[in-house]
């Protein structure tokens, strides 16, 4: 299993680069990578003896003989892309139909933007009500992916304390969702748009 | 409707999600296994850990957006 886990952790920074590349985007390359990586690890975790060779993929259809662990992952992190790309593509038509009237509107429906605005709308409250050097932190993390020592040395401050200003106001943030989610129970809206993540949608239906 | 994890467990999770994010190159590595050990203790918490996942990625998107806005 040691050995397993060692190559894993070789291969992951070069997946993390090629999601980068591909998808464009640092944060949602890391999303994947992160998921790839688990769900290869919780994969083997059910294999004895933990053998670097392992069978084809969890999620796989396709294919079922012996690879390595980096073909694992780099395959299980492609069909997650596609996986979520489905998904997406499910909540947009959802969208399309729930708040379009049935007509074939291009715009979005007012009821589609109040919506999104409203989720967006209570974040920045809350981030407004943050103290400044912690919602600093977290755009400077979050809106622009700059590393924690980057912005411990931008705000002169310990990446320890950069850490726990990000962890608390990212937990701050995560409480309107929580807040949301009670009130629109009683009304159910749903909430979804490019960059946010569509699978909100479910909840909220 | 799924039932919906609990609050703390959702917490507990976002912070390891933080934590993976934040890290550096073999903390960052720990980080994440950490996660994966954590979220296989149970459905409970495997829907705990996708849900802080979920917001996480959320607040990205609305993060960019905010930084649209301040162009």
């Amino acid at each position: 299993m040691r050995d397993l886990v060692q190559e894993l952790v070789a291969h992951y920074a070069d997946l993390r680069r090629q999601l980068t590349r591909d998808l464009r985007d640092p944060h949602y390359a890391a999303d994947i990578a992160q998921s790839s990586f688990e769900r290869v690890y919780a994969h083997a975790l059910k294999m004895k003896g933990g053998d670097i060779r392992i069978d084809a993929a969890p999620e796989s259809t396709q294919g079922s003989g012996i690879e390595s662990p980096r073909a694992l992952l780099f395959r299980v992190a492609r069909n997650l892309c596609v996986d979520d790309a489905r998904r997406r593509k499910v909540a947009q038509d959802w969208v399309g139909t729930h708040f379009n009237s049935g007509s074939r509107q291009v715009v979005p429906s007012c009821e589609y933007i109040a919506a999104q605005q409203q989720v967006l709308a209570r974040v920045v409250e809350t981030l407004e009500k943050l103290p400044p050097r912690r919602r600093e932190v977290f755009l400077l993390f979050r809106a622009y992916g700059h590393t924690r020592a980057e912005i411990a040395q931008q705000l002169k401050i310990t990446e320890m304390a950069v850490a726990k200003h990000l962890l608390r106001a990212a937990i701050d943030c995560s409480r309107v969702f929580a807040r949301l989610r009670s009130e629109l129970i009683e009304q159910p809206v749903i909430s979804t748009r490019p960059g946010f993540d569509a699978s909100f949608a479910e909840d909220f239906a | 409707m799924a039932s919906v994890p609990n609050e703390k467990l959702i917490e507990r999770a976002l912070a390891l999600i933080v934590e993976s994010e934040i890290a550096a190159h073999d903390a960052a590595m720990a980080a994440r296994l950490a996660l994966a050990r954590w979220r296989s203790r149970s459905a409970e918490h495997a829907a705990a850990a996708q849900e802080a996942r979920r917001r996480w990625d959320a607040l990205g998107g609305m993060a960019a957006q905010l930084r649209g806005l301040r162009k």
